[in-house]
């Protein structure tokens, strides 16, 4: 819950002074998806965002090649009732680490073109308004893992 | 002719005071009671744990379903397992997944105890959902979780009888599901022992269904 509302901080606060960020201060680490039942059509993929530089930034896209589309999305718990939600960014404040995972902020992969297979690697391109795009490795995982393999 | 004044010797009429109605009262209120007592009874069966004013305490019953391979089944289909019922959708990449691999691994730590229990997993979107993806769906997490689907009317009544919230939410050209999270557990008899949040993970999962299991 906790992490809940620190991302919905996160998410709520608006980039102000925009300022050109340092070269290559924004790193994606730990990259996996879940394998996919054959006849699913949309998988998961889950990452970490590190920044180390002084300005923040926003991720503002994430696309991949094996799906038609992707989206950033985060779950939320109201009581009992679950809910998925598309966001539009993430705000990376300086000096923050975010962790995509199980049961909060998360790649949705919509219309794969295939189902993930355990094993598997494929890229996903994370796009940052300041740092540009940075494309990563992303490990398939088991079905129902919930930590990077 | 002078005008005559009431006739102060005539009775008035009897009196229905409090004193002539009490007995009549208590009897009412003994039957209030005897009825709310009864009902609760119905409702709740061998309901052995009160939840503060949950509605929660009534829920489960009747249900018809159709199982991965297109099969009827009914509630009496399960009778003589113990039953963790629980709701979802495929199009679900996050939160189900982690659910269903928690409950299979929890089934896995219980050993020989799991042959009792029988897991439903529910889906409560049955527009996407037909049986062979929720077959497809439950395979990908062992063979011990049975995904069950059916037509819109027959989702909306078991998730009616079990108090769960459910409602499409569109996003962007398709939609997710809101809906509620929780494991029900239900005797071999189809009475209701208890329930369970399922993200507190696999090991107390297996903690919570050895306890209810235990208690009968």
């Amino acid at each position: 819950m906790v992490r809940c509302c620190r991302l919905l901080v996160l998410l709520a606060l608006v980039a102000v002074g925009a300022q050109a960020a340092e070269e290559g201060t924004i790193k994606v680490e730990k990259a996996w998806a879940r394998a996919t039942p054959p006849a699913a059509t949309s998988g998961v993929a889950y990452l970490t965002i590190i920044d180390s530089g002084k300005t923040g930034d926003r991720l503002i896209g994430v696309s991949s090649p094996v799906a038609g589309r992707a989206e950033l999305h985060l779950n939320l718990r109201e009581g009992d009732v679950v809910q998925m939600r598309s966001v539009s960014a993430v705000e990376i404040l300086p000096r923050d680490r975010i962790e995509f995972q199980p049961n909060g902020l998360h790649v949705m992969l919509i219309d794969l073109h295939q189902p993930l297979k355990q094993g598997d690697h494929f890229p996903i391109t994370l796009t940052f308004e300041q740092a540009g795009a940075i494309e990563s490795d992303v490990v398939v995982a088991a079905a129902g893992a919930k930590t990077h393999p | 002719m002078t005008a005559s004044p009431p006739d102060p010797g005539a009775p008035p009429p009897a009196p229905v005071g409090p004193r002539r109605l009490w007995p009549l009262a208590l009897l009412s209120a003994l039957l209030v009671v005897a009825a709310a007592l009864l009902s609760f009874r119905t409702i709740s069966g061998n309901w052995p744990w009160a939840p503060a004013g949950s509605a929660q305490a009534s829920f489960g019953g009747a249900f018809a379903l159709v199982d991965g391979n297109g099969r009827q089944v009914t509630d009496q289909t399960f009778r003589g397992k113990w039953l963790m019922v629980f709701f979802g959708y495929t199009h679900c990449p996050d939160v189900c997944p982690t659910t269903l691999s928690d409950i299979a691994q929890a089934l896995d730590q219980l050993g020989l105890l799991a042959s009792q229990i029988q897991p439903l997993f529910v889906t409560v979107d049955p527009e996407r959902d037909d049986p062979a993806t929720m077959r497809d769906y439950t395979q990908a997490f062992g063979t011990r979780i049975l995904g069950l689907t059916g037509s819109p009317a027959q989702i909306a009544a078991i998730a009616k009888a079990y108090h769960v919230y459910y409602a499409k939410h569109p996003e962007g050209t398709g939609y997710s599901m809101d809906h509620s999270a929780i494991v029900y557990v239900m005797r071999p008899d189809g009475t209701p022992a208890g329930f369970l949040t399922p993200d507190i993970g696999a090991s107390a999962i297996a903690d919570k269904l050895k306890a209810i299991v235990a208690k009968g």
